[in-house]
């Protein structure tokens, strides 16, 4: 419990003040409010010490995910154990969007003097971006704010801001005839394959229709089934995490994505990160899997160079697919 | 979505970082037409516990149900202006035109009623300080019930209308006291207490107020906000917000309120019923007691001087202050040599002719002529006179002497001696002779008719005043022109009070008219003023002086021993053992008026008019004595009732002295000071029993828990107490710490206890912690 010394200052100060001026005029009756001020303190104090520690608090987004330009909410709920309440809590956090990252602190004062209640705190964005909201701690005051309680939390949430669909014409494009040998050679072209490669360990970014539950179950850890068509895919979406043109890939990805899943064509997303220099691959078939690439690709750095992820893709993959390059509103099969 | 207002402020953030915080909400949300219902409650009783108590301290009658009623409308009519942006601009509009309109067709009422009330209270404060008389309003409608209830109304309504600002708006309780406490401590000032319920009423507001203020959730902003639940500020490197009314909170702290309130009524209603003396313990009371006297005789233009009252001498000029300021800078210094323990006075400036502005010199000046007379009290003395900061125009003179003997030392620096012959207490002297001067036509004239005009619009005043004085008849001329200076002084003495504080003199009243009439207190230059005037009026050639006294409690503190040779200073008997030539600053408080009264034989000898002050005040001027009559009358004229020569023992001065930083501590009420100590003293016992009910609480619980066998709780406290002490000596620093953080803390504990001291602690605190562990999670 710590004191907010400018406040009991204040206090003392204008009890000091009361007191001399009953002293000083000779009036009992003026011993009545200082007495008031006496008497506020302890009983402030004991109900603080009572009520201070029965609160737990929690945070989630109203949304999965919202599109522009609306912006995303999160709920943080506190419920209340004891019989009374406070009358102020602090609670203090960041927001940013993953694009723009920033350091600035948020204090939300609420009341908590119900026995559960919850605040919804809109954050207004302004771009496409994962925003992210973190709790850092809720501070607890006292019925005068004389004395304070930090409760040090992380809590964390995220929700994606997706861009607008945008009309990209006939897509997927045609693929051309004289095209790669890897992709007409390839046997399964288009189609999803069942045949199971391998078993491995589960990794953050794998989606969960790939888990294996059974096995997870037994093992009691989760793990994940490698697909044998994964090495012969048909389309590889690879977008490039262009500073100056964020906006605009995340629509045209995005808008892809969309039509591709809905068309039911088989794909994967190949999200690039500049500074492990490393990519990570999604296959999309609904709408999670949509918000799954997306969430990852909001999460990765961005970087001033054009064709980074393309030239990082082709140097160092193996898979026999065809690459449709995203930048900005341009979307190129790349040879 | 946000407003452009916030787009603006945030400006930066939203460029640079592309997020804002936006409007919060809460699932259960406050009704807003609760907490304006909460306000108002609020603001009616602040509003009618201080007026109805301000009115019921007084005893002033008035319709009770209708001020009821009407403070309730007013209230809830002013609260309810914060349910929403249409009606706090539209009815706040509809309220001042209603108040002014309403004002315009009821101002005569209201107005008769607020000087009804204005008297009464007034009244009763000049009661309390016996005051000669008040300033008294003019009341154009004689019933004063009406008027009173008329008055209280619109007072309700403009105080409502104050409060709803400091509760409904900011809720702040320093702005709600300042808004109602005045009322009732018009009523407390002097000691008139109200009724415990108004009492308890305002407790209940100030308190409830405190805690909705601290509770950072009361507030309900419409002006200039763009929404009415949340409020959003800019601060350095944070940005913050916060949620505004909540009901449950407005509920908490009626409830808190209450109870609190009740408790401290009923236990301090006695200590307010105790009695407390009307003379003021301290300076400060003291000095406020003299400006409520100023308003409640002189009005608001009592406070308000027409030229600067810094002290030093006026010049003749008269009524223009309200109050003196010393400035306690040195004014002149005099090198000297004391010859016994009388007051010795400087003259600066003789005033002839009154008028109601004050004193002025006669057209024809003849005073050079009373140069010529010459004294001889068998002794020779010399004084320097340094003017440090005085009016120039003056040169200041001990009696007895002339222009003659004036010599200046020094032009530059304005330094000059003076050849004097001064008056011993004991001293043989010879009996007066006739008086040449008066031989020379102008003179006489000067002395027998300038010396005895008084302005034909006092007489009747002066004459009214003279009925009440009645003058030891006698033969000797100068014997009855001492016994009217002493029934006038006596006059005073027992009508009048001394105060340096008796406000202006009112817009076109005479000075001495107003002074004799109506004020009935006031510092030297009225009774000098009105003393002269007096005595002209009886035939005692009479006239104003001013100047400045050095006392001698003053060369007892300030005087300096300078190297100068005694012989060359003064020559003759000496009735004080101090054979220095001594210097002393003299500052602006002691500067001084009083009279000159003719005395055959004499000429003008000084006479001190001003009565002495019952107050121990600094600057007040009532240790001065009748020094000069000491001398003459005990030799030649006998009146050994003037003769009270200025004990040296007696501090009463205007020096400074470190007690009287104290003063101010140094209550005569020493009620109050024994209420204080035992609401301290309550408090600390408070406490400690409050510590020794939660250690037995304790103690008892343990004895229970093993009783019972209860190892959980049992554990629990011994885990909790061995956290405390860990967390206490600073081996355990985090703030939620498991069970392996303190095994460690305590681990660490051991080791710095054993290295520290001989007997050593084994304690196995695996198992002990294992023990804990399997209890605590069983």
């Amino acid at each position: 419990m710590k004191i907010n010394i400018l406040t009991l200052v204040a206090y003392i100060f204008a009890i000091a003040v009361i007191s001399a001026l009953a002293l000083i005029y000779e009036q009992p009756a003026i011993v009545l409010f200082i007495l008031m001020l006496f008497i506020l303190i302890p009983i402030s104090l004991i109900v603080f010490f009572n009520v201070s520690d029965k609160f737990t608090f929690t945070l989630s987004p109203v949304s999965e995910y919202v599109e522009e330009p609306n912006s995303p909410a999160f709920i943080i709920e506190y419920k209340n154990a004891a019989r009374i309440g406070l009358f102020a809590c602090d609670v203090v956090f960041t927001a940013e969007n993953s694009f723009y990252p920033n350091t600035v602190k948020h204090r939300l004062s609420i009341p908590l003097t119900r026995k559960t209640n919850s605040f919804t705190i809109p954050i207004d964005s302004f771009d496409i971006g994962l925003v992210t909201i973190n709790i850092e701690k809720f501070v607890l005051h006292d019925y005068l704010s004389i004395f304070r309680k930090e409760i040090p939390v992380s809590l964390e949430s995220s929700v994606p801001i997706l861009p607008k669909e945008r009309n990209i014409g006939d897509f997927p494009p045609a693929v051309p005839k004289d095209g790669p040998d890897e992709f007409t050679e390839s046997e399964n072209i288009g189609n999803i394959s069942s045949d199971v490669k391998e078993i491995r360990e589960y990794r953050p970014g794998d989606r969960l229709q790939r888990i294996h539950w059974k096995l997870s179950a037994k093992l009691d850890d989760l793990f994940v089934k490698e697909m044998a068509h994964t090495s012969s895919l048909a389309i590889i979406l690879v977008p490039e995490l262009c500073k100056d043109e964020i906006h605009d890939t995340a629509e045209s990805l995005l808008s892809c994505i969309k039509i591709m899943y809905e068309k039911k064509e088989r794909f994967e997303v190949c999200i690039y990160n500049d500074i492990a220099c490393d990519y990570t691959f999604f296959t999309v078939t609904d709408e999670a899997g949509m918000l799954e690439a997306m969430t990852h690709f909001y999460c990765q750095p961005l970087y001033e160079g054009r064709e980074n992820a393309l030239n990082t893709y082709i140097h160092s993959s193996g898979k026999i697919a065809t690459v449709i390059h995203i930048i900005g509103k341009t979307i190129k099969i790349s040879e | 979505m946000i407003s452009w207002l916030d787009k603006i402020i945030y400006k930066k953030e939203i460029k640079d970082n592309k997020v804002i915080v936006g409007e919060v909400t809460q699932t259960k949300k406050s009704n807003r037409f609760l907490i304006c219902l909460f306000k108002g409650i609020l603001v009616f009783i602040a509003t009618f516990c201080s007026i109805c108590g301000l009115l019921d301290a007084f005893n002033i009658e008035y319709n009770r149900a209708i001020i009821i009623l009407a403070f309730a409308f007013f209230s809830f009519y002013v609260s309810f202006l914060y349910y929403n942006k249409i009606i706090f601009y539209v009815f706040y509009i509809i309220l001042f035109i209603g108040f002014t309109v309403e004002l315009a067709r009821y101002y005569m009422p209201a107005n008769s009623g607020f000087q009804a009330i204005i008297n009464i209270i007034f009244k009763d404060y000049s009661d309390y300080f016996a005051l000669a008389s008040i300033r008294e309003g003019y009341e154009t409608i004689a019933n004063r019930y009406f008027t009173v209830t008329v008055a209280a109304l619109f007072l309700g309504a403009f105080t409502a209308i104050l409060l709803n600002v400091t509760i409904s708006g900011y809720m702040n309780a320093f702005e709600t006291a300042l808004v109602t406490f005045p009322y009732i401590e018009i009523a407390l000032f002097i000691h008139k207490i109200p009724s415990a319920a108004y009492l308890f009423g305002l407790l209940f507001v100030y308190t409830c107020v405190v805690f909705l203020q601290f509770s950072r959730h009361s507030r309900m902003q419409v002006k200039g906000k763009r929404t009415h639940e949340f409020l959003r500020m800019k601060l350095r490197k944070e940005d913050r917000y916060a949620y505004q009314a909540d009901i449950p909170v407005f509920l908490y702290s009626f409830a808190f309120s209450f109870v609190i309130a009740l408790v401290i009524i009923i236990l301090l209603k006695a200590p307010l019923n105790m009695p407390i003396p009307k003379i003021p313990g301290n300076s400060i009371h003291k000095q406020t007691q003299e400006y409520v006297k100023i308003l409640v005789q002189n009005g608001v233009g009592g406070f308000f001087d027409s030229y600067a009252s810094t002290g030093g001498l006026s010049g003749g000029r008269l009524g223009g202050v309200a109050q003196v300021r010393p400035d306690f800078e040195t004014d002149i210094e005099v090198t000297f040599v004391p010859i016994n323990y009388d007051t010795i006075y400087l003259k600066g400036y003789t005033g002839t002719t009154y008028q109601s502005s004050g004193w002025y010199p006669n057209p024809l000046d003849v005073t050079f002529i009373e140069d010529e007379r010459e004294y001889n009290f068998g002794n020779t003395a010399k004084m320097q006179v340094k003017e440090v900061d005085v009016d120039s125009r003056f040169d200041y003179r001990p009696y007895f002497s002339s222009t003659d003997n004036l010599e200046y030392i020094s032009l530059e620096d304005n330094i000059y001696q003076i050849t004097y012959n001064p008056i011993l207490s004991e001293a043989d002297y010879e009996k007066p002779v006739e008086d040449e001067l008066l031989l020379n036509e102008d003179y006489y004239s000067y002395v027998y008719e300038s010396c005895l005009t008084v302005p034909d619009t006092l007489k009747p005043v002066l004459d009214d005043t003279l009925k009440e004085i009645d003058p030891v008849d006698s033969d000797d001329i100068n014997q009855y022109r001492l016994n009217c200076a002493k029934a006038v002084y006596s006059y005073f003495f027992e009508n009048f009070s001394y105060t340096m504080a008796p406000g202006r003199t009112a817009y076109k009243r005479d000075f001495v008219e107003y002074f004799l009439t109506h004020q009935k207190r006031g510092f030297c230059a009225h009774f000098a003023s009105a003393t002269a005037l007096l005595l002209r009026e009886m035939g005692v050639p009479a006239r104003y002086c001013e100047g400045y006294c050095i006392p001698i409690s003053l060369i007892y503190e300030d005087a300096i021993m300078t190297d100068n040779n005694f012989d060359e200073w003064y020559s003759g008997k000496q009735d004080i053992d101090l054979p220095s030539v001594l210097e002393v600053p003299v500052n602006d408080s002691y500067a001084h008026a009083w009279v000159e009264i003719y005395l055959e034989g004499y000429g003008f000898v000084p006479f001190e008019a001003t009565i002495p002050s019952f107050d121990d005040d600094t600057s007040d001027l009532s240790f001065l004595s009748f020094n000069f009559f000491s001398a003459i009358t005990s030799n030649t004229l006998n009146f050994e009732e003037f003769g009270t020569t200025t004990n040296p023992n007696n501090n009463n001065n205007g020096g400074f002295s470190i007690n009287k930083i104290f003063d101010i501590f140094n209550f005569n009420t020493a009620n109050v000071r024994v209420t204080v100590m035992r609401i301290f003293a309550i408090f600390i016992g408070a406490g400690l029993l409050y510590l020794l009910i939660r250690f037995l609480i304790i103690r008892i619980k343990l004895a229970w828990y093993r009783k019972n066998n209860d190892e959980y709780h049992l554990v629990i406290y011994e885990y909790s107490k061995l956290s405390a002490m860990l967390k206490r000596k600073g081996f355990l620093k985090k703030d939620n710490p498991l069970p392996m953080d303190v095994k460690e803390a305590y681990d660490l504990y051991l080791v710095n206890y054993n290295n520290r001291h001989k007997k050593q602690k084994n304690v196995d605190t695996a198992a002990l912690f294992e023990h804990y562990e399997k209890v605590m999670y069983s």
